[in-house]
């Protein structure tokens, strides 16, 4: 207990130099500012921003490149809930009630109560990195292709929960996604699969092209179909910040949605993604009222914000402890990390207690810094809204296809944009939803990829995933989920045809 | 009064579901499904392709025995020019740069509202591209071609 | 209000598009050697941000803005194993503005891919600085040297984890089992060095194939390092010896990056970029933090690379055909 605090000074005498504290407000702002441009994600502002930090001290760098980490990923969830165009599928989630809630004339609340829980789980995320990285590493290693294949299965088992509508329809849309995710070449082959020898499906689909398509265009065309439909957005805007009831309402979720990213975070191979659409899954679940969700329930937004912000630190973990970057961003803060001199790995932590802590207590301060940075900008955001629509929808076209176009470099982006959109707007027209076939689509490749390890590596028996416990624990899981998105729903549909009648 | 089809959005939705398992199951027709030990690389998107199909068949069935919603309305004039305007965009890039491609591309998409305004639309699409120039270009050092005509080329 | 703001905007836009069209009209002629660079250079990576080529092309790329003052911008174009990115460097402006740096895949693809869409003569070898011997380690509970690692794997399926398919870990390791050891090892494909470097240490594969990504989890203990692919150990784990100590003589398999610029860029043009790209190596200070990460450094002059080019070509194309590994 000693050493957590005394580490825990280390890191904060490190962080709180005036030069570390300017560096780490510098990297949020700008950050939040990148990323909100729509396809400008967490990875593309870092690599974009990264020359701006060669020429600091290495723990300098480093506190300002978190900084600009978590302010991209902040940036990210300010334009889905304004313009529902979300640029990676944590956002996507957000975007679901958080974009109603903007409609709704709340988008300073959803805005601030994104922030609030963002900076909570963030803090609670800094304490368990400090107290428990180590122990926690060994939790990772578990997992082996086997369970992540049972933990992506019982990820898509939550998707059926997130739907709204009918859950044959929820499942159509999961397995589209999964197939979709399938484009492109083989990972133990190399075989192209379905591209049709188009150069610009040989590497498969983006997904935040998925995201601007089906979600940011197939929106303006809804919105474009008739004028009191987004007058709406116009109206009132409402408080700026979220009052005492908003509050109330969401610290539960956040303290869930904390544990639950915080946990998912410490999983290579990217298991944060799953974060904030289990914690959405939760809510929507605990909810006395599930159907006020994808309306504008706070909680949608509350939970999964604070998921997504305790995954992105915690994923930290892996990187600290073991020098294995668990994500595409952490593979570019490995990068970042050498470019500055400093081999990641495990002995960072025994060799430059200054850098670890520092960078650890800088989480934190960056935590504060968003929160500080943002609750102003709130109403500038929201200023946003009242540009009238029909020269909004103009400029999220341009900067969607500038986005989607930045991806590659490549023009063929901005037509598959294009196509996406309106398979969107079909989809809405026949009450699919889109967020399903999203979550589909990350976890698709996800597992069968580690579908085809674990059959690798066990000779073909498919037992291994019942003979793993871990594995099978989460296959139960799955299945219950399955039972309680089911069950329920039959029985509605029921009433729903006797209601008819 | 529907006849025989309760529900009609449901009808088309799982014969739409169907097609694309087909066309998903013919895509792949060449590839290999290897074992269980190795598995090729048709085997996940063949047999997702198949519970897609049934998910369609399900839809159908359910279609003639439950009430459904009928079609909705469609619109025309919103997807239409928002997405001549991205096919400008995506073309102009190729052929003639940014500098031309934007505010071709946003004059287009901004006749797919129907209050649009002239003047205030290609003021619009002059400030966003200078802006976009700054911002992408100058600022966050993306490469792309501004200016690609020939005999006049404009880099960054 | 509205006119006021749209007034400023106008004026905004006139000013951006007039900063836009004096700052940036350039001259598409042959350029005198003294004057390269007056513009900004692109350096195409032909892989994601944050891999080896691409920390290794934004070092280089922050030296020569140092060294020339002009902007360097990294543009990472990842795809196809490396060939999209090769294939667009090949098509573009002959002008030493484009740079292409990419990896050890460039020379594996000339063998390993059925089909390419640009010829590897297309492009011209500036610089080879940076490489690393392919490695083998695995978990600290199974037979931590080779030989009897390879008794043990004997009488047994092992796996072996690797970055993904086609790659210079899975060409060397598959060539290593199938040839030269003869052991029957069936491949693990990661997306992606890291994620099998991490199965490797949670002991969910046999042993792990990689160029340098597991040197910090040997060094700590966390991985036991059987031998790796250099002509000698290698700076950042020199307690694992050589394929050569352990038995195996002659087997050299090398990751590099390499930086490129289409063939029929003036060869003085080449010349001075292989030149400064040769100082940056050489400045002690640089030396020594490559060194540090675990890199092996080379320098040669342009005709040296091309050779070397060629030389990978033949390597790697050996291993290739006598794995039977393709991809199309």
């Amino acid at each position: 207990m000693f050493d957590f605090f005394s580490n825990l000074a280390v890191g904060l005498g490190v962080a709180v130099t005036p030069t570390n504290l300017a560096l780490c407000f510098v990297g949020c702002l700008l950050g939040t500012l990148v990323g909100v441009l729509p396809g400008v994600g967490p990875i593309a502002t870092i690599a974009i921003l990264l020359p701006i930090t060669f020429g600091l001290e290495p723990v300098s760098a480093l506190i300002m490149l978190s900084g600009i980490y978590y302010g991209a990923q902040y940036g990210g969830s300010t334009s889905s809930i304004l313009l529902n165009i979300p640029g990676e599928s944590s956002a996507v989630v957000t975007a679901l009630d958080g974009h109603q809630m903007a409609r709704k004339g709340q988008a300073g609340i959803a805005l601030g109560i994104s922030a609030i829980g963002s900076f909570f789980a963030g803090t609670v995320a800094t304490v368990v990195i400090a107290a428990l990285a180590g122990p926690l590493t060994e939790v990772a290693l578990v997992f082996g292709p086997a369970e992540y294949f049972s933990l992506m299965v019982m990820g898509l088992s939550f998707a059926v929960l997130l739907a709204r509508g009918s859950v044959i329809k929820a499942i159509a849309m999961i397995l589209v996604g999964v197939l979709l995710s399938t484009i492109g070449p083989d990972l133990t082959t190399g075989q192209n699969r379905m591209t049709f020898g188009f150069d610009w499906l040989a590497d498969g689909l983006d997904v935040a092209v998925i995201g601007m398509g089906l979600f940011g265009i197939a929106e303006v065309f809804r919105n474009l179909e008739n004028v009191e439909h987004r007058e709406v957005v116009k109206g009132v805007i409402g408080r700026l910040l979220p009052g005492r009831d908003e509050l109330k309402q969401s610290v539960k979720p956040i303290l869930r949605g904390t544990i639950l990213g915080g946990i998912l975070g410490i999983l290579p191979g990217n298991g944060a993604v799953l974060g904030p659409f289990a914690s959405y899954t939760l809510e929507k679940r605990l909810a006395r009222d599930p159907s006020r969700f994808g309306r504008g329930a706070i909680e949608g937004v509350a939970g999964p914000e604070s998921a997504n912000n305790a995954g992105a630190q915690t994923s930290f973990i892996p990187l600290l402890t073991l020098g294995i970057p668990p994500n595409a961003v952490m593979a570019l803060m490995v990068g970042a990390m050498t470019l500055h001199g400093i081999v990641p790995g495990p002995q960072v932590m025994t060799k430059m207690p200054d850098l670890f802590w520092g960078l650890v207590a800088s989480m934190w301060i960056g935590n504060l810094m968003l929160l500080v940075i943002n609750l102003p900008l709130i109403g500038i955001w929201v200023k946003l809204l009242q540009v009238p629509y029909r020269l909004m929808f103009v400029g999220i076209m341009i900067f969607c296809c500038i986005g989607v176009y930045s991806l590659n470099r490549d023009p063929a982006d901005v037509i598959i944009l294009m196509v996406l959109a309106l398979a969107g707007y079909t989809l809405v027209k026949f009450e699919f939803e889109p967020a399903p076939l999203t979550l589909g689509f990350v976890l698709g490749k996800m597992m069968e990829e580690n579908l085809r390890q674990a059959l690798i590596i066990s000779r073909g028996s498919a037992m291994t995933f019942i003979e793993r416990p871990v594995s099978v624990g989460l296959l139960v899981v799955a299945v219950l989920m399955l039972c309680l998105a089911i069950l329920p729903k039959i029985r509605n549909g029921r009433d729903a045809v006797f209601v008819e009648d | 009064m529907r006849g025989f089809i309760r529900a009609p959005q449901n009808f088309i939705s799982g014969l739409a579901l169907i097609c694309l398992a087909v066309f998903a199951i013919w895509a792949v027709r060449k590839l290999s499904q290897g074992t269980f030990s190795s598995m090729g690389p048709a085997m996940m998107p063949r047999w997702v392709a198949v519970a897609i199909g049934i998910c369609g068949v399900v839809l159908i069935v359910q279609s003639f025995l439950d009430n459904g919603p009928p079609l909705e309305h469609w619109s025309a004039r919103g997807p239409i020019f928002v997405c001549l305007g991205m096919l400008a965009f995506a073309v102009g890039m190729i052929n003639v740069g940014f500098l031309l491609a934007a505010p071709v591309a946003m004059v287009i998409c901004g006749f797919g509202s129907s209050e649009v305004r002239w003047k205030e639309l290609i003021l619009l699409a002059l400030a966003l591209t200078a802006f976009c120039v700054a911002l992408f270009g100058y600022a966050l050092h993306q490469p792309m071609p501004i200016l690609t005509l020939p005999g006049l080329t404009l880099e960054l | 209000m509205p006119n006021l703001s749209r007034k400023v905007a106008v004026r905004l836009g006139l000013a951006a598009l007039s900063l836009a069209l004096v700052g940036t009209t350039s001259v598409r002629a042959a350029e005198d050697v003294s004057k390269y660079p007056s513009k900004r250079i692109n350096i195409v990576v032909g892989f994601a941000a944050g891999g080896f080529a691409d920390t290794l092309a934004r070092l280089i790329g922050q030296k020569l803005q140092d060294k020339w003052g002009q902007t360097v911008v990294i543009d990472n174009r990842a795809g196809a194993g490396g060939n999209t990115a090769a294939k667009y460097v090949a098509g573009v402006e002959p002008d030493a503005y484009t740079i292409l740096a990419t990896t050890t895949a460039i020379a594996i693809n000339e063998t390993l891919y059925k089909q390419r869409d640009y010829k590897l003569d297309e492009l011209t070898a500036v610089a080879m600085p940076a490489s690393s011997a392919e490695s083998l380690a695995t978990h600290p509970s199974k037979p931590g040297n080779l030989k009897d690692f390879l008794a043990w794997a004997k009488d047994r399926e092992i796996t072996y984890g690797t970055a993904g398919v086609g790659s210079g870990s899975h060409i060397a390791a598959e060539y290593f089992f199938k040839v030269l050891a003869k052991v029957k090892a069936n491949h693990v494909p990661f997306r992606g060095g890291a994620l099998s470097v991490q199965a490797a240490v949670g002991n969910q594969i046999d042993t792990v194939a990689s160029s340098f990504g597991s040197a910090p989890q040997i060094v700590e203990g966390k991985l036991a390092g059987l031998a790796v692919a250099g002509t000698e150990r290698s700076v950042a784990m020199p307690k694992v010896p050589t394929y050569e100590e352990g038995g195996f003589k002659g087997f050299v398999a090398e990751s590099w990056v390499g930086f490129f610029l289409p063939s029929k860029t003036d060869p003085k043009i080449v010349d001075k970029l292989n030149g400064a790209i040769n100082d940056i190596i050489n400045d002690p200070q640089t030396k020594q933090y490559l060194t540090g990460l675990g890199y092996q450094l080379k320098t040669r002059s342009t005709a040296e690379s091309e050779k070397y080019l060629l030389s990978e070509v033949d390597n790697w194309g050996k291993m290739v055909k006598a794995t039977g590994v393709t991809v199309e």
